[in-house]
């Protein structure tokens, strides 16, 4: 287990967090994307913490965890919402906010 | 005369694919069903490295928070809303699929250059139990967390209970006009 894995793996995750960010089309699908994204990021706090042999990077793993437990609990209400408003979860038709 | 590669060795390449590849297939996948359980078993995965990393405690929190909580809220929603298949997918073109894989394999190779020419990240961790190191321990974290970070921490409590009540204040119903005649214009 070298550093050098667990750096690319972690990169790997995020990258195919991001290529499925950029090519899923339903509001739903993005959110597990992020999710992707999330754990990547944690994944590296926590091997750093192990590197330098310090526990803060595994509090902040802790605080990450709560931030994205508001964003699901957030974006999904959103998704709701908007649902309920025109119908639709495809991420091209959402473009009120379009000028 | 060949070597076996130690146990933990073999469990860490094993956890490492197990989560590649169900990161792939929660991505690609055409059902989101399928998708956020394929989530899950990443976030089983990431949670036995984060155990071979030292760091038991998140381990415990990634199985009850991720993979509990914020998974199940995901497949609610996705039952909820009626959407188990990504209907939109199909009209996906090819030049956004391109064009995500060319960013997707840029990004990466340009971290993986820098990792790889760098001969500080070429040194190897050790495994967690053998050196007994308490850096994740509950005890030890939580000092961090009430000591250390005791700001960041209370404010993280008023983010969740904001969330808490802009999620619901989001999904209630009838907030300002009935759902049946909201016009999208």
């Amino acid at each position: 287990m070298t550093l050098q894995n667990l750096i690319l793996l972690a990169t790997a995750l995020f990258v195919i967090g991001l290529t499925g960010l950029l090519i899923r089309k339903t509001a739903l699908g993005l959110f597990l994307a992020i999710e992707i994204m999330f754990n990547a990021a944690n994944l590296l706090f926590v091997v750093f913490a192990r590197m330098h042999q310090q526990t803060v990077g595994q509090a902040f793993v802790f605080i990450i965890l709560a931030v994205a437990a508001a964003e699901a609990a957030v974006g999904i209400s959103l998704t709701l919402a908007i649902m309920r408003r025109q119908g639709t979860l495809d991420i091209d038709e959402m473009k009120q906010l379009k000028w | 005369m060949t070597e076996l590669p130690p146990l933990a060795d073999i469990a860490f390449y094993l956890l490492a694919g197990m989560a590649l590849a169900t990161a792939l297939a929660a991505v690609l996948h055409k059902s989101l069903v399928i998708a956020a359980l394929n989530l899950v078993l990443m976030m089983l995965s990431l949670a036995g490295i984060f155990l071979l990393l030292a760091a038991p405690f998140l381990a415990a929190l990634q199985v009850i928070v991720y993979s509990g909580a914020i998974m199940v809220l995901f497949i609610f929603a996705i039952m909820l809303l009626n959407a188990p298949e990504d209907r939109a997918g199909h009209k996906v073109s090819n030049g956004r699929k391109l064009g995500a894989a060319i960013a997707g394999l840029g990004f990466f190779a340009a971290i993986a250059n820098g990792v790889l020419r760098n001969p500080t990240c070429a040194q190897s961790l050790r495994y967690w139990p053998v050196g007994s190191d308490n850096l994740g321990d509950p005890g030890v974290v939580s000092r961090v967390l009430l000591e250390q970070l005791a700001v960041p921490f209370e404010i993280v409590s008023l983010l969740l209970t904001v969330a808490m009540i802009g999620a619901v204040m989001l999904a209630k119903r009838n907030l300002a006009e009935s759902p049946a005649s909201a016009e999208p214009s």
